[in-house]
């Protein structure tokens, strides 16, 4: 009874609109505002970083008479004393080693691991979502006293490898459950296909699920280069040679012993930057449409009858 | 299984040897001394941890309510109006994201600078003429780190929640504009009820890792000015790692590891509970 009839309101709504303004008019003006709106986030997010990078490309002399300014006489010879003399290209080069040495373990064994949880059986297979779940929420900062001695008593302290396995292990269970989602989508009729042509598992996951996913494998690589590249905590436990220190624990360093070259830790910062920002230009399609969402929706790991409990 | 067995290496033998551990009195390298719970029966009557409690519980208020509104706010403005270069603005606004937390550290000291930092010279500008000393300032530097740590968790949010809306069907905002809908309409009735669940993974995330930060607490007060930026975290490491008390800071992580899993479990049934 209380429902309108199209007839009943229609009347009503063309009554309303002259006394707005013209629909285009007003529509023009909202788009400019909202631009005008986003220019201004911009702008604020941007800013620290333009900081950053103005500072470096100044001389010292000129940081002094500009502080804030854009640069007038643009210099790289902060650059050059941050890569030789401060020694960046050592920190650089652990950098690189080292999440590589993590890309190429994490994402290797979180293909096979997801594989093995989206298509085999398996004893024990029922306590994995507890295991991925603690592995998912638990961070390296409950971890690290255990670890630390763990390593210490295999005298395995200051190598690559105490940062390198401790971040594949930390980095698995987003690594398997990103890539779980990704193969449980795929048809079944693939594997049964390729069982009948003949393949083992190996070849199963080396011809049907590596290629298949590739998509989920390269957001995933991108993912753990950037987590571990960016990785503090983990080296400043495991690491106090400072030959085997990676680029963000060099830079603090660095803030201690230079606390007056403003320009020159401002381009180690940059260095510390640029190789993700290029990174990120080249594979922000790939970050934003990882599915993140469906990482965290599998903790429920839909193939149990009810949720699985800790 | 490799995986697996790496896994079970890395997450059930360290929590396992850390339940250990916080039941010794260690220093590292002498003897070790089983002394039950008394390193528990400690942390529960220091001051400094409790204090540490009430920070991280104080900044899981936080990043649960700011970073979860901005991002939000970011993805609207990105996902419903259609303008050009939105991608553009979409990378600057994650941009924060690719950087280390070393980095995001040297970044906000400089803008936290006393001295013609642009904090203060913002504050100058606003007309406030005090020129407040953020990071040492007892009553600030909690917030401080706060709102360097905000730049950078908005863009999370914003990821999670651009993915949701994407993924709401367009018929359904047309057919709302077809009645007359306006944009508070379309907000409020179709895209917050259809976007539910990417709002629960947010939530989840931000709990989480607001007991478990550390890096910019190191790199910028090392949880000092006077204990007002002591957080779990940097318990953990300084009973461990400077006072060599391995007993003790098993302890506080040992706290930390069931505060974690307990917010697992609870957001886990919740998951559960509303696939069902």
């Amino acid at each position: 009874m209380t429902a309108a009839t199209p007839a009943q309101t229609a009347p009503k709504r063309p009554a309303e609109r002259p006394r707005r303004p013209p629909l285009r008019w007003r529509k023009a003006l909202t788009q400019a505002l909202v631009f005008l709106l986003m220019c201004a986030i911009g702008f604020a997010i941007l800013y620290p970083v333009l900081m950053v990078l103005f500072t470096a490309l100044k001389t010292d002399a000129e940081l002094a008479r500009n502080p804030l300014g854009i640069p007038q006489h643009v210099t790289l010879v902060n650059f050059d004393s941050a890569w030789r003399d401060a020694g960046m290209s050592k920190l650089f080069l652990n950098s690189v080693m080292i999440s590589v040495g993590v890309v190429l373990g994490s994402v290797l064994l979180s293909a096979m691991g997801a594989f093995a949880l989206a298509r085999l059986e398996f004893p024990g297979k029922r306590l994995l979502p507890i295991l991925l779940t603690g592995g998912l929420v638990l961070p390296f900062e409950t971890l690290m006293i255990p670890l630390f001695y763990t390593f210490k008593t295999l005298h395995a302290l200051n190598t690559y490898w105490a940062m390198i396995l401790p971040q594949v292990g930390l980095a698995l269970p987003f690594g398997i459950l990103l890539v779980r989602g990704f193969i449980a989508d795929l048809p079944q009729e693939l594997f049964d296909a390729a069982e009948i042509d003949g393949a083992g598992l190996w070849r199963q996951f080396l011809s049907v699920v590596i290629p298949l996913a590739r998509p989920a494998l390269i957001a995933l690589s991108v993912f753990q280069f950037l987590w571990s590249w960016n990785q503090y905590l983990i080296g400043l436990v495991m690491v106090q040679d400072p030959n085997m220190r990676t680029i963000p624990l060099g830079l603090t360093f660095f803030v201690g012993r230079y606390s007056t070259f403003y320009t020159g830790l401002a381009a180690a910062a940059v260095i510390a930057m640029l190789p993700m920002f290029a990174m990120y230009v080249v594979f922000h399609r790939q970050i934003q449409q990882a599915n993140l969402a469906g990482v965290l929706k599998q903790w429920t790991l839909p193939a149990s009858p009810h949720p699985a409990r800790l | 299984m490799p995986p697996f067995g790496l896994l079970l290496f890395f997450v059930v033998w360290p929590a396992v040897y850390l339940a250990y551990l916080s039941l010794l009195k260690w220093d590292g390298l002498g003897a070790r001394t089983f002394v039950g719970f008394a390193n528990y029966a400690r942390i529960f009557s220091d001051d400094r941890f409790v204090l540490a409690l009430r920070h991280n519980a104080l900044w899981s208020v936080g990043s649960l309510i700011f970073p979860p509104m901005i991002g939000l706010g970011l993805a609207i403005l990105l996902t419903r109006t259609k303008l050009r270069g939105r991608s553009f603005f979409q990378v600057i606004y994650f941009l924060p994201q690719m950087i280390s937390s070393a980095v995001i550290a040297v970044i906000w000291r400089w803008i936290y600078w006393p001295q013609g930092g642009t904090a203060n010279a913002l504050l100058h500008f606003l007309g406030y003429s005090g020129s407040p000393e953020w990071f040492a300032d007892r009553n600030l530097a909690l917030l401080a780190i706060f709102i360097a740590s905000c730049w950078v968790a908005n863009g999370f949010s914003m990821l999670i929640f651009q993915a949701a809306i994407s993924s709401i069907d367009e018929n359904l905002f047309e057919a709302a504009q077809m009645d007359g809908a306006n944009w508070w309409h379309e907000t409020r009735y179709i895209l917050l009820p259809n976007i539910r669940q990417a709002l629960s993974t947010v939530l989840i995330v931000s709990a989480v890792w607001s007991f478990q930060i550390f890096d910019l607490f190191y790199l910028t007060t090392k949880g000092g000015t006077g204990d007002a930026t002591y957080v779990l975290a940097i318990g953990i490491y300084n009973n461990t790692f400077t006072a060599r008390r391995i007993g003790v800071g098993a302890a506080w992580a040992m706290v930390l590891m069931l505060i974690i899993m307990g917010l697992a479990a609870l957001m886990m049934r919740r998951q559960g509970k509303e696939a069902a």
